[in-house]
């Protein structure tokens, strides 16, 4: 059944994409403070936190 | 589409993050006597911050073109943060002055004004303020004074001024016993106030507002005609319970006195128990619609002197209409109000409230309200209980580990009960677990609905308990918790040996002395529990540290909530275990009271014994 | 409070309880299975020896620090020494260091609970629940982290010493012979290769500004890298009293067997679920201090006003990252290969690196500067 487990990783990827979302908030005041490199890494990290747990999400779950 | 302010609210990130807390310091101390300094607590953190930016500004000074290239971001960051004292206080000053601004232009029209000279022009102005063919509470009483024949009027309100007082200190002198020359119509209140008017506080006012005050807080005003003044004279003397046995925070042994819905009463007999000229009661009034005095308690030369400059800050920042109690007022000064546990002590012993102020606490006592309020406090207090220190060192340091006990087990025992049961039964001896297993069999619930069900039975016998007529309420508690027990065990609703757990439980959480902390173990109980079913132990330990973690940042007016354990500081014993009375010689230090020493370190001079321990002491705080 | 986890005040009893359950942890991860493996039954030694080389790095570093940059930490010794880009550098490397670590505890924790306490719960729901705590922990700022482990401090102590007492009935004092293992140069080479469990070294480094006493910090270092020593050397030395060195490297976790193997009679036995009490809260800690490690020094490094708004999102990376071996296997060897073994670099040779560059330099050209300050 791979439709509800497809459902499931989508469900569970809505986690990360409200931390990451949350992160990208924290760039945009990092960057609102006048750091450059302040908001650009936390953009970075918010990237790759959501890819990393994306990829460790869909191995786990599909 | 609009967004919900909470899911907003999930994802905002500003500057609130950067925001402090108050911290109790000893810094202060000095610079608050400075009436100028409006928050003296920024003062030192403005300046470190100030002197530190400074010298990274020389350091990068120093190192010349070499840092170049990462001095102005770093720069640009500190400028960006503002100003250093991020404490939100200039702001919130700033709209609380604009409203006290806006107040003073928002008053009803007359509130502020001059009293009129004539008679009839101060009657027509009390009708307005009062409202007053229709007010039947507020009684005008004209007459005139002596011989003279001064015309003259007394305002009071029926049912709390004191008819007596009105009736042989007032009307009686000013109607019969006076004898009056005319003089200047304006120089009549001299003679009043000096010979006429035996009252024992009496206070000549100007202006309305003044009148207005005295009326409503039981006093009588008494105006004469062609006297731009009105005198207010004491007569307070409305009905309240007189003083009586506590009601929640009995002792067998000590004081069985407890404070009682009289603001003047309440600190009276705080004033009884701690007698002393330093004990200082500054009193402040809250609400717009109607007033309610707010007395801030505290030892001058003692208490430290922000602590009490903070708690008359969070008053005076309250914005209300009415503020009918102290367990509102609790919410509107608390740290962190969103917290279950209590950060503030409510006591309705004078004679507890004596013992903190003379610890270092302040005392804050709300209008009417039988309990006043004590901050700081820390969680330990919450779980001593005033006996402690009137029993023998032995007896006090017993009740507090079996209050200790009780808070654990009143916490965990339901979650340890479903957790053994359902995830590690292997931990429990063979027989018992076969003897739950057997007591279960007939049962066809799961254990966490089990224990859910009989968890709700006990809260909900506890909450009508509070309701039930005195006359039938002991009968039906028993009834009810006799009859529920028995007849689900009978019922194979519910296995035996968990109405055991449940009333060891029960038992258990109405051995926490402070009310507010054991409602926060009732609630945070089921959380525990519900986490226990899915979860196990494991869930258990990770709840602890987060419920751990979480009290250790807690502040209550600036004392972290688990000092003196954690932050360690040095304090005579009395946390965990009593310490005897003649060893504790120090306060706790965490109030960081103006003076340290409560008393001599040997207190009992002609003792070999406590001399030893005495030096004992002193050696190992001086290692320390 | 928000901001106070960038310049909170931190007792030195919180700070050595802190470093003292930091370290203590590994003694319930891999760390007596690698030691055992490499120096079979004199692997009670290799704690003490690595302790002495932690021992003898930290008062170097710290000797260093307090001569030539009293109440500095080691990012601002490097931008003090190097630059403001180097101690970025520096910040975000070290701050990787513990990211990855917290990752890689976290997967061996996690197994833990999913073999021995919930054998039906994925391992993603026991993670996760980790991920929250350990977040939620972080979030409260090293005041929190350290006030709790003061708390735990006497639970920690009190388990400890009493699962090596409780087993004392199958103690064979005997298996510890012979006393040099598997040879001298073994142990030795074990306590060089792991004496990076004593990262506290470089935790020390870090919070150094945030101590109420500078002064205490010395004693803060010794205690917290001896008394771990002694637990790990005590805990080794019972297990492999207990179960023979050759099974031992085939244990994946010591503490639980040892604590099974209790039996005091009928009523003390199988007691291994109280000791879940232990390791979980002591995991608890350590992840939560060196995700707060890692966001503390990102936001050092990359200049963020404050750590707090980047704590859920390194959460979620140290998650995603614990999950990403294959299998527990592959993750421990990750943690002993790379972490451990090769940690040493960065654990050690960073700090040393920079101090004595530093000094280096403030010897040669920073008399004024120093004469000021």
């Amino acid at each position: 059944m791979p439709s509800i487990s497809i459902l499931e990783f989508v469900l569970t990827m809505s986690i990360p994409l409200c931390i990451g979302f949350y992160t990208y908030r924290f760039g945009r005041w990092v960057s609102s403070k006048g750091s450059t490199i302040g908001s650009v890494s936390a953009y970075v990290l918010a990237v790759v936190s959501l890819s990393v747990s994306g990829v460790v999400l869909w191995r786990m779950m599909t | 589409m609009q967004i919900p302010a909470w899911i907003q609210a999930l994802f905002r990130v500003d500057d609130s993050l950067l925001a402090e807390q108050f911290v109790l310091t000893d810094e202060v101390v000095e610079d608050s006597n400075d009436p100028s300094k409006e928050n003296p607590t920024t003062e030192p953190s403005a300046d470190a911050a100030d002197a530190k930016a400074q010298r990274a500004g020389e350091q990068d000074q120093d190192r010349g073109g070499e840092s170049e290239e990462g001095s102005p971001v770093r720069r640009g960051q500190q400028d960006a943060r503002g100003p250093r004292p991020v404490r939100p206080v200039a702001i919130e000053d700033y709209v609380q002055q604009a409203q006290r601004e806006e107040d003073t232009t928002r008053q009803p029209p007359g509130q502020d004004d001059r009293l009129p000279a004539e008679l009839a022009e101060v009657k027509r102005e009390l009708s307005a303020l009062f409202h007053l063919p229709a007010n039947k509470d507020v009684i005008v009483r004209e007459f005139v004074v002596g011989r003279g024949r001064w015309p003259a009027l007394a305002v009071f309100i029926d049912g709390m001024a004191d008819k007596m007082v009105i009736n042989t200190h007032i009307l009686q002198p000013l109607m019969f016993l006076s004898e009056v020359a005319e003089d200047d119509t304006s120089r009549r209140m001299e003679p009043i106030t000096q010979a006429l008017l035996p009252g024992n506080q009496i206070q000549l006012v100007e202006t309305w507002q003044g009148v207005v005050s005295g009326v409503v807080a039981g006093s009588t005003v008494v105006f004469v005609d062609g006297c731009r003044q009105a005198v207010v004279v004491e007569s307070k003397g409305w009905e309240h319970r007189s003083v009586n046995l506590p009601r929640t925070e009995q002792v067998v042994r000590g004081p069985h006195n407890a404070f009682t819905e009289s603001f003047r009463a309440n600190t009276g007999l705080v004033r009884a128990f701690l007698r002393s000229e330093r004990l200082v009661t500054e009193i402040l009034s809250v609400g717009r619609v109607g007033k309610t005095d707010v007395a801030v308690m505290y030892i001058e030369g003692l208490t430290n002197k922000s602590l009490v400059a903070e708690v008359k800050r969070r008053i005076q920042a309250i914005d209300v209409d009415y503020l009918p109690d102290s367990g509102l007022l609790e919410q509107f000064i608390e740290d962190n109000p969103g917290s279950l546990i209590p950060q503030v002590l409510a006591t309705e012993r004078p004679d507890r409230i004596a013992h903190m102020l003379s610890e270092g606490h302040v005392a804050i006592l709300v209008g009417q309200s039988p309990y006043a309020l004590a901050v700081p406090v820390v969680l330990w207090t919450m779980v001593q209980s005033p006996e402690d220190a009137f029993l023998r060192f032995p007896f006090g340091t017993f009740g507090r580990i079996i209050r200790w006990v009780a808070l654990l087990a009143a916490f965990l025992l339901p979650a340890c009960y479903v957790a053994i049961t359902n995830y590690h039964s292997e931990m429990i001896p063979t027989d018992l677990m076969l003897a739950i297993a057997a007591s279960r069999e007939r049962v066809p619930f799961a254990v966490i609905m089990e224990v859910i069900m009989m968890e709700f039975a006990i809260e909900l016998i506890r909450e009508a308990g509070i309701r039930i007529p005195n006359a039938v309420g002991p009968t039906i508690g028993i009834v009810g918790a006799l009859i529920i027990g028995q007849a689900a065990v009978e019922a194979g609703l519910v296995s035996p040996l968990l109405v055991i757990v449940v009333a060891v439980t029960a038992l258990c959480s109405f051995a926490i002395p402070d009310y507010g902390l054991s409602y926060a173990v009732r609630i945070l109980r089921f959380v525990f529990l519900i986490c226990a079913a899915f979860f196990g132990f494991y869930a258990i330990a990770l709840l602890m540290c987060m419920l751990m973690v979480r009290l250790a940042v807690m502040k209550s007016f600036g004392v972290p909530l688990l000092s003196p354990i954690t932050p360690v500081t040095p304090s005579s014993r009395d946390v965990w275990v009593r310490g005897q009375t003649y060893s504790m010689d120090q306060r706790p230090s965490y109030l960081r009271t103006q003076m340290q020493q409560r008393q001599e370190p040997i207190t009992r001079p002609w003792s070999p014994y406590t001399r030893k321990a005495a030096r004992r002491n002193l050696f190992r705080r001086r290692n320390k | 409070m928000a901001n106070s986890d960038m310049k909170a005040r931190i007792g030195t009893r919180e700070l050595i309880a802190m470093m003292t359950l930091f370290v203590s942890t590994d003694t319930f991860l891999s760390f007596p299975q690698h030691a055992t493996a490499m120096a079979l039954e004199a692997a009670w030694m290799v704690p003490l020896l690595a302790a002495i080389i932690a021992l003898a790095i930290f008062l170097y570093v710290d000797s260093m620090l307090r001569k030539h940059f009293y109440g500095m930490d080691i990012v601002e010794v490097t931008v003090d020494t190097l630059g403001s880009v180097a101690g970025s550098v520096l910040a975000v490397i070290i701050g990787l260091y513990f990211l990855l670590e917290t990752a890689g505890v976290m997967r061996q924790f996690s197994e833990h609970v999913t073999t021995t306490v919930l054998p039906n719960t994925p391992i993603l729901v026991v993670g996760s629940m980790y991920t929250i705590t350990i977040g939620y922990i972080a979030y409260h700022g090293l005041e929190g982290i350290c006030r709790i482990a003061h708390l735990l401090m006497p639970i920690l102590l009190v388990g400890a010493i009493g699962l090596c007492l409780l087993t004392a009935k199958w103690w064979h004092p005997l298996m510890l012979l012979p006393i040099f293992g598997a040879g001298v140069n073994h142990i030795l080479f074990a306590a060089a290769s792991d004496a990076a469990v004593f990262m506290n070294v470089l935790l020390l480094c870090i919070v150094y500004p945030h101590a109420h006493n500078a002064r205490s910090l010395r004693w803060v270092g010794i205690w917290s890298i001896v008394v771990p020593a002694f637990l790990m050397a005590g805990f080794i030395a019972t297990y492999n009293m207990v179960f023979p060195a050759i099974e031992t490297q085939l244990s994946a976790f010591p503490l639980f067997q040892l604590a099974r193997i209790i039996y005091l009679g009928r009523f003390v036995q199988r007691m291994e679920s109280i000791f879940i009490f232990l390791w979980v809260t002591v995991a608890i800690v350590r992840m939560g201090m060196s995700l707060w490690a890692a966001a503390y020094l990102f936001a050092r490094g990359l200049h963020w006003p404050t750590t707090r708004p980047a704590i859920p999102a390194l959460a979620l990376l140290c998650f995603a990252l614990s999950l990403l071996p294959a299998d527990v296997g592959q993750a421990v060897n990750l943690v002993e290969t790379y972490l451990i073994a090769w940690g040493a670099a960065v654990v050690f040779g960073l700090p040393v690196l920079m101090v004595t560059l530093g000094s280096l330099r403030r010897r040669g050209g920073g008399k004024e500067r120093f004469g000021r300050a």
